[in-house]
C-alpha cells in the first residue's frame, strides 16, 4: 500500500468502510433496544 | 502428454483437456440443479405469501426440502468442484493428478444427489434441510447425502494432489495465485465439514433403518451444524476466492497486500468451522459459558477475516481503476467502472450483499442475547440468502460468464441479457432477503405452511404491514427468478450453440 502513489490511494473503499462500520453500529444499537423493549427494560 | 493440453488464446495458460471435461459437467450439473431450486422457490413463496397460499402443506415442506437440498448440496458443491479443479490444474497450469478420480467423485455425487431427490420426491422423507431426529426420513435419503459427500470429498482430495503434481513438476513459480490459496482454504473446510456430516448421516440413517434404537436430538442438533453451517463457510471461501478472480479479470486488479489477504484466508481455515453454535443459541444442552464462548469469541475471529476481504477486494478493484485513470474524487473509479460487464456488477451485488446485508445480521443474529429477537422466525432466511444467494450465488454466475468462454471457449450468446441479467436477479434478492427480515422483525416464523394458523386452537392475526412484506417478498422472488432463468437460458444456450471463440 506504501508504494502506491497518493492518487492511487483507495480513499474511496476507506470511506466505505467506514459508512458499513457506522451501518453496523447503528443496527447494533437499534437491536439492544429492541431487545429491551422485549423485555420490558426500556 | 502434451497432446491432453491446449493453450488458452485468452490467458495463455496451459488448460488439461481431462481437468476441462470435469470442470464442464460439475457446471453444467450446477446449473441444472439452479433451475430445479429456482422453480421450487417460487412456489414456495408463493405459499408463504396468504394472499396466493399456493401449495397444500405436504407438498409445501416436500419442496422446501428439496430446494435446500438442490441449493444448498447440490448447486452450490458442484459449482465448487468446477472451482477447484479450475484453480489447481488451469492457474497452476498442471494435469489433474487423477481424472478417473475425478469422474469416480462426480459419479457418486450424482447418485447420491438423485437418491435424495428420489426420497423427497417420494414423499416419505419431509425432513427439510436440517432433517432434525426424531424427525425420520427414508434411509435412502441419508445415504444419498453421505454418497454425495464422499463423492465431493475425492474432489477436495484430488485437488490438493493436484496442488502437489503441479509443486514437483514445477508448473509455477513461486507461491500459488490467491484464488488457489481461497480455494484451498475452501477445500480444508470442507474436509473437516464433510466429515462432520459422515459422523452423523451415517447413524441417523441407521436409526432410520430401525438398525439403531434411538438417536439424541442434542447431540444430532450440534453435529448437523458442524456440518451445515460449515457448508456455507466453504461457500464463503470458495465465493471471496472468486471476487479475487473477478476483480482481476474484469478490472485487472492485483490485490493490495498478498500477506493481508492470506491471513483472512487463515483465520477462516482455522475459526470458521468451530463457531457453528450459534444455531443452538436457543438449545438447553448445551452450557452458556460454551456458547459464549464459541460464538462470541471464536466466531468474531472468523468475521474479521471477511472484514479484512471486504477492505481488501473493493480496495483493488479502486486501485485498479485509479491506475487507468479514474482518480478524480472519491469515487470516480466507481461511476466510471464497467457496470456492464456482469461479471463486474455480479460482484459489487455479491459483494455488498454479503456484507451489508448477510454480514450485519449474521453477527447480530449471532450473539446469544440477540438472537432471541429473530430465532426461528424469517430473518434468519432473510439474513442466509443475503450471504449464501446473493454472495455466494452471484459471485459463481460472476465466473460463469469467463468460464464460458475460457473453459467452454464458446461466446457468451444473448450479450444484451448477460448485461441485465445480474440487476434483475440482484435487485430480486436483496428485495425478497430484506423484506424477510422485515416481516421477520414482526414474529413471522419461518418453514410456516400457514401464518394465519388457520387451523390452529388459537388465532393470531400478523397484520397488514405483514401482508404487505410477503407481497414484496413475492415481487422480489419474481424478479430473481426471471434473473436467475436469465443466467440459466444464457449458460446452457451458449454451452449448446454459442460461437466457437477460436473460430
Amino acid at each position: 500500500m506504501s508504494e502506491l502513489k497518493e492518487e492511487h490511494r483507495p480513499k474511496g473503499t476507506l470511506v466505505l468502510v467506514y459508512f458499513f462500520l457506522a451501518v453496523m453500529v447503528i443496527y447494533y444499537w437499534l437491536s439492544w433496544k429492541w431487545l429491551s423493549e422485549l423485555w420490558l427494560f426500556g | 502428454m502434451a497432446a491432453e493440453f491446449r493453450k488458452c488464446p485468452t490467458t495463455g495458460l496451459m488448460v488439461h483437456l481431462p481437468a476441462q471435461a470435469l470442470i464442464k459437467i460439475n457446471a453444467v450439473t450446477s446449473i441444472v440443479f439452479l433451475l430445479i431450486g429456482g422453480i421450487l422457490a417460487l412456489t414456495l413463496i408463493f405459499t408463504r405469501w396468504q394472499a396466493v397460499h399456493l401449495l397444500p402443506p405436504d407438498l409445501f415442506y416436500r419442496f422446501l426440502t428439496l430446494h435446500g437440498i438442490a441449493m444448498l448440496f447440490a448447486w452450490i458443491v458442484y459449482f465448487e468442484v468446477a472451482v477447484l479443479y479450475f484453480t489447481s490444474a488451469v492457474l497452476l497450469n498442471s494435469r489433474l493428478a487423477a481424472p478417473w478420480a475425478g469422474w469416480l467423485g462426480y459419479v457418486l455425487m450424482t447418485v447420491g444427489a438423485l437418491m435424495t431427490t428420489v426420497a423427497i420426491l417420494a414423499g416419505n422423507s419431509d425432513v427439510m434441510f436440517t432433517s432434525y431426529v426424531p424427525l425420520k426420513a427414508s434411509p435412502l435419503y441419508y445415504l444419498g447425502i453421505v454418497l454425495f459427500a464422499v463423492g465431493a470429498i475425492i474432489a477436495c482430495v484430488l485437488f490438493f494432489a493436484t496442488l502437489a503434481v503441479a509443486k514437483h513438476e514445477k508448473t509455477y513459480e513461486g507461491s500459488v495465485p490467491l484464488v488457489t490459496y481461497g480455494a484451498a482454504a475452501a477445500a480444508i473446510i470442507a474436509i473437516g465439514t464433510l466429515a462432520h456430516g459422515a459422523i452423523f448421516y451415517i447413524p441417523t440413517g441407521l436409526w432410520a433403518a430401525g438398525v439403531i434404537p434411538m438417536m439424541d436430538p442434542e447431540a444430532y442438533r450440534l453435529l448437523f451444524w458442524g456440518f451445515g453451517h460449515s457448508t456455507q463457510q466453504i461457500n464463503v471461501a470458495a465465493m471471496i476466492a472468486c471476487w479475487y478472480a473477478l476483480a482481476t479479470l474484469t478490472v485487472g486488479a492485483q490485490p493490495v497486500s498478498e500477506k493481508f489477504s492470506r491471513t483472512a484466508f487463515v483465520l477462516y481455515a482455522l475459526f470458521i468451522n468451530v463457531a457453528s453454535e450459534h444455531h443452538l443459541l436457543w438449545d438447553p444442552g448445551i452450557s452458556s459459558a460454551h456458547k459464549m464462548w464459541n460464538t462470541s469469541y471464536v466466531l468474531h475471529l472468523a468475521v474479521l477475516a471477511s472484514m479484512m476481504h471486504a477492505f481488501s477486494v473493493p480496495a483493488c478493484v479502486e486501485v485498479a481503476l485509479r491506475k487507468k485513470g479514474y482518480t478524480k474524487g472519491l469515487f470516480e473509479w466507481l461511476k466510471k467502472a464497467p457496470w456492464g460487464n456482469p461479471s463486474f456488477s455480479t460482484l459489487i451485488f455479491s459483494v455488498a450483499g454479503f456484507g451489508f446485508l448477510g454480514g450485519i445480521t449474521g453477527i447480530m443474529y449471532g450473539t446469544e442475547q440477540l438472537n432471541i429477537l429473530g430465532h426461528n422466525s424469517l430473518r434468519v432466511p432473510g439474513h442466509f440468502h443475503a450471504t449464501v444467494v446473493i454472495g455466494t450465488s452471484m459471485a459463481f454466475m460472476g465466473l460463469t460468464y469467463y468460464v464460458l468462454p475460457l473453459i467452454f471457449q464458446r461466446e457468451v450468446m444473448f450479450p444484451t441479457a448477460a448485461k441485465l441479467q445480474p440487476y434483475f436477479y440482484g435487485v430480486g434478492m436483496w428485495t425478497v432477503s430484506i423484506a424477510m427480515m422485515f416481516v421477520g422483525s414482526f414474529g413471522v416464523p419461518r418453514r410456516h405452511w400457514d401464518i394465519t394458523l388457520a387451523d390452529a386452537p388459537f388465532q393470531y392475526s400478523f397484520g397488514p404491514t405483514v401482508d404487505l412484506g410477503m407481497a414484496i417478498t413475492a415481487l422480489g422472488a419474481v424478479l430473481a427468478l426471471i434473473g436467475g432463468a436469465m443466467f440459466c437460458i444464457i449458460a446452457v444456450a451458449t454451452v449448446l450453440a454459442g460461437k466457437k471463440v477460436n473460430q
